[in-house]
């Protein structure tokens, strides 16, 4: 028995055909309702991997490898936001084997432009213009960067024996100068992310 | 060993790759129906037959990974 697209299978693709009517999917059907919908997706000039399922939303690959049974590097909860990263990926994978997402990417999918973004940060667009286009960025100003897009910069540690959520400081307690206070914990500590955000937009990469 | 803990119902990547789950069984089909069930993975297609054989294929080329007989000697293709 054939099941139906679902509505958000439906919406993914009603989206990215309105992006680029030119686009094509291939889709494959669970056995279940439960189950996990494929849908390889060429478009942008490239191709990308997304899956769907009733439980986690839409899961998708930012990579060409063909490494086997591997999960997907992202998940997202809205057909919306997950079109147009899908279309983000498949533009980068045409010329690049991989596509993380950057805070360019980031901010675009949050719908805001630069001078939105740097007026959120309380600097001159040309400042975000250059953040964005850096490879090396200090943590507390990506974690500000990201907090102004309104989500929250999470960091996580590898460990041959362990995986965890990885912090700098337990708590604003412990923290004994300006380079040590946790960005934007308190209101007090808002003129010193100013400064220490200022201070970074000066370092070269 | 990896060092990744064994956790199949992660979704996201951990490190770890996974062998076919019960949720990446796709819909039998009119081909498949008593002779074979198909599992999709990234980029991959696991086929396991009634029989026992089992069947890789990777890409859209459709590229044979593996091909081994089921317990009467029989590949998916001749099931």
């Amino acid at each position: 028995m054939t099941q139906k697209l679902p509505d958000q299978i439906e919406e993914f693709k009603h989206r990215i055909l309105a992006a680029d009517p030119t686009a094509k999917f291939e889709i494959d059907v669970p056995a279940s309702v439960e189950g996990t919908w494929w849908i390889d997706t060429d478009a942008a000039g490239g191709s990308a991997i997304a899956c769907w399922s009733r439980e986690r939303g839409f899961g998708l690959y930012t990579d060409n490898e063909d490494d086997y049974g591997t999960r997907p590097n992202e998940l997202h909860r809205s057909a919306e936001i997950a079109s147009a990263r899908l279309l983000q990926i498949a533009k980068a994978l045409s010329s690049e084997r991989q596509a993380g997402l950057t805070l360019a990417s980031l901010r675009q999918l949050t719908g805001i432009n630069q001078t939105e973004f740097a007026k959120r940060l309380g600097v001159e667009q040309p400042a975000v213009s250059k953040l964005e286009s850096r490879s090396n960025v200090e943590v507390d100003t990506l974690r500000r960067a990201v907090e102004a897009l309104g989500g929250q910069l999470v960091m996580s540690v590898r460990m041959p024996q362990f995986e965890a959520e990885f912090s700098l400081h337990e708590s604003a307690e412990g923290a004994k100068s300006v380079d040590d206070v946790p960005f934007g914990s308190t209101a007090g500590n808002k003129a010193i992310s100013e400064k220490m955000f200022q201070n970074s937009m000066k370092n070269t990469d | 060993m990896s060092g990744m803990p064994f956790d199949p119902a992660s979704w996201m990547i951990d490190g770890r790759m996974y062998p076919p789950l019960p949720d990446s069984l796709l819909a039998s089909t009119a081909e498949s129906a008593g002779r074979y069930f198909v599992y999709q993975s990234k980029r991959h297609r696991t086929i396991i037959g009634v029989n026992g054989a089992i069947k890789i294929v990777s890409g859209k080329m459709k590229t044979v990974e593996m091909n081994k007989p089921g317990r009467d000697g029989r590949t998916v293709d001749e099931l």
